[in-house]
């Protein structure tokens, strides 16, 4: 089935409409298509006031759902559906606003013969005449439509093809009683003789006389309601009366209108769709153009809305954003854990690593004391030995000093005792401390005591570094004179 | 009762709605981050900082530094072995080798036999001996050498028959050094003179 095709509800059957062929049912078998209901006037409350067009759409709802209750007439016990049209006029919109009660809803359709389960649009029949507008021509008319029913009449008011207002009448049910004559005789009267007295025989001026008196009345209220509209929007006048009555004009209505000052063509609404009859035809034309985008009038007073799927809602948008995030950050959080998992993991490997490390650098530790234990009492052994070494090298190097010493002791004596003899110096003592040192007490003649010193210069160039003499004392013509020699320098 | 709660939310004006959009993944986030990740950081930081010092513990040359001294100390001792068996050896040499010089040894009879020969110069030499005293010292001296006795001469001759019989006492093939050698020149008789020997040797 198309998108774009419509349902229409009716007490007997369902239309489904497609916008070329309707079809008729006697279930309501696709609930899932845009269905669409007409709710008889007399369940619906309207109230029209004015207010600032400065107010948003949403404020203007409030505004009438406030005026609908406080000066509308709701029951504040009961539940509405409230909607409105908005006619801006100069400085101002005018409202008139629409509801119906939960209840009369109910009762409405608990009339049915088939269950309702959704109804997208529940709309007032007078706004479904738009759709006769098609074309821009024939929006260039003011045009009033008197829609005549067993259960409901109106007459509905537009003004270039835009629906501005509406009057209920009389419906045929309603003559019946106030005429006392039978329903079918009523339609039948109506359909065949119209107003027409010279259709009437004389036994039937009576029922006629009746009918025009209701009829005249009815038509008193619409023209009331034509002047009314005048006043607000401008409405020149009418200029074709459409009689919306089971495919039949009503003969001699016009007189009805002469009286003031109308002369409007009267015609009977024929268009028809199909076997659809025009009245019904012109419902599927407006629900089908509505749904499918036309920018006609509506007013939506169902109470069976179509329950949006639930990912159209803004909480399921909100639990979707709330899962979505959970789910990014639990999946964050298992690769954060398994980083960290990985990381401990690690962290665990190092430890053991560190740990076998230790336990190793600990025994190397040991073992190393211990070889350098070994090491020391080996060097402590060498250094012995080494020791013991020098002893003996030292033994062996000091033995043939000690042998030469006499030699040297010898030699140093022997020196001495030629320069003595070559000066022919005398000596009183001579003292040799060892091989290095000699101490000689020397005794000359005064007039040779020049041989001393000569005696020492002597020694000094035979190479003993140090020859001195500390006390020369002259004694008897004699001197005595203690000379020291020895093989070093004394500092 | 999902749909009636949804229902009421979407009752709800505009910029409320908007509101719960950004205020929800702001909540989740900051529970997320209180709850979870803030621990979980630090935690991070925490074994970071453990991995960091472990790691540095690891790259320590500890153990290559003690396996390489081991290594050198193995090296060391090879070597120290090796020497000592090189000193022992040569201990063993100079042992032998001061055990085959007996005249390091100074003995009762060697001293006698000094003596002997003493006179027996002195004797030759015309000089006369007026005393001889003997003294046992052991004093250390160089190596493994002491100053064993020391033997104090005084004598009396010629000059030169001194210095004669000293260079015989100095013949000695005993490790002898003549010391502190005094001689009194004197015009009316033979000089007097002093000396002393001094004997050293080894511990047998």
């Amino acid at each position: 089935m198309a998108e774009n095709t419509i349902v229409l509800l009716d007490h007997e059957h369902t239309v489904v409409y497609d916008g070329q062929k309707p079809v008729f049912d006697t279930k309501n078998k696709n609930p899932e298509l845009f269905t669409a209901l007409a709710v008889p006037l007399k369940y619906i409350h309207s109230f029209s006031f004015k207010i600032a067009n400065t107010l948003s759409d949403d404020e203007l709802a409030m505004k009438a759902e406030l005026r609908m209750y406080k000066e509308g007439g709701l029951d504040v016990q009961k539940e509405y559906r409230i909607d409105f049209i908005k006619y801006e006029l100069d400085h101002e919109y005018l409202i008139e606003a629409f509801a119906l009660s939960l209840d009369d809803f109910n009762r409405y359709i608990a009339d049915f013969s088939y269950k309702i389960d959704v109804v997208d649009f529940t709309f007032p029949r007078f706004l479904a005449y738009e759709a006769l507008y098609k074309t821009e021509e024939t929006k260039k008319s003011n045009d009033l439509y008197i829609y005549i029913s067993d259960d409901e009449a109106f007459g509905a008011i537009y003004q270039n093809g835009k629906y501005i207002g509406h009057r209920i009448i009389n419906s045929l049910n309603a003559i019946s009683k106030r005429t006392g004559l039978e329903l079918v005789k009523l339609k039948e009267y109506l359909k065949e003789k119209g107003f027409k007295r010279e259709n009437y025989g004389l036994e039937e001026t009576l029922i006629l006389d009746t009918i025009v008196e209701v009829f005249s009345k009815d038509i008193e209220k619409i023209v009331y309601s034509v002047n009314h509209k005048r006043g607000l929007f401008g409405l020149s006048g009418i200029d074709t009366v459409l009689i919306d009555f089971e495919g039949h004009s009503l003969e001699g209505i016009e007189d009805f209108f002469s009286p003031y000052g109308f002369e409007p063509v009267i015609k009977p609404l024929t268009q028809h769709t199909e076997q659809a009859t025009p009245s019904l035809s012109v419902l599927l034309e407006y629900v089908f153009g509505l749904h499918n985008g036309a920018d006609f009038y509506q007013v939506n007073l169902t109470h069976l809305e179509r329950k949006k799927p639930l990912f159209e809602y803004v909480g399921f948008r909100y639990l979707v954003e709330t899962l979505v995030i959970t789910v990014f950050l639990a999946l964050l959080g298992i690769f954060v854990s398994y980083y960290l998992n990985a990381q401990h993991n690690k962290l665990v490997i190092l430890e053991g690593k560190v740990k076998k490390q230790k336990k190793k650098i600990e025994k190397l530790s040991l073992r190393f004391k211990k070889i350098k234990k070994q090491n020391d009492q080996l060097l402590k052994v060498k250094k012995e030995l080494e020791d013991k070494i020098f002893v003996y090298d030292t033994t062996f190097r000091v033995i043939p000093m000690i042998g030469q010493i006499s030699i040297k002791r010898q030699k140093m004596m022997n020196d001495v005792l030629k320069v003595l003899k070559k000066y022919r110096l005398s000596a009183s003592s001579i003292f040799q401390k060892d091989e290095k040192s000699f101490e000689i007490l020397l005794i000359s003649q005064s007039d040779r005591r020049g041989d001393i010193s000569k005696f020492m210069h002597d020694l000094i160039e035979l190479g003993y570094k140090n020859v001195m003499t500390k006390d020369i004392t002259y004694e008897d013509g004699v001197y005595k004179s203690k000379i020291y020699i020895s093989v070093k320098e004394v500092g | 009762m999902l749909r009636d709660k949804f229902e009421e939310i979407e009752n709800l004006d505009s910029r409320t709605k908007t509101g719960i959009y950004i205020a929800i993944p702001l909540v989740l986030f900051t529970l997320f981050y209180f709850l979870f990740l803030s621990s979980t950081l630090d935690e991070f930081d925490t074994n970071r900082k453990k991995t960091d010092a472990l790691q540095k513990e690891l790259n320590k040359p500890t153990l290559r530094l003690v396996s390489a001294k081991i290594v050198r100390l193995k090296k060391e001792i090879v070597k120290n072995k090796t020497a000592i068996e090189q000193d022992r050896e040569q201990l063993h040499f100079f042992q032998h080798k001061l055990d085959s010089k007996s005249f390091l040894f100074i003995s009762k009879k060697s001293i006698s036999l000094f003596l002997d020969k003493l006179l027996d110069n002195s004797l030759n030499k015309g000089v006369l001996i007026q005393a001889i005293t003997l003294h046992n010292e052991n004093k250390p001296y160089i190596g493994n050498l002491k100053l064993k006795k020391v033997i104090d001469v005084n004598a009396s001759g010629r000059f030169l028959n001194e210095l004669s019989f000293l260079r015989s006492v100095e013949k000695s093939t005993m490790l002898i050094k003549v010391e502190n050698l005094h001689i009194f020149l004197q015009e009316t008789d033979k000089p007097l003179f002093s000396f002393e020997v001094k004997f050293y040797g080894v511990e047998k």
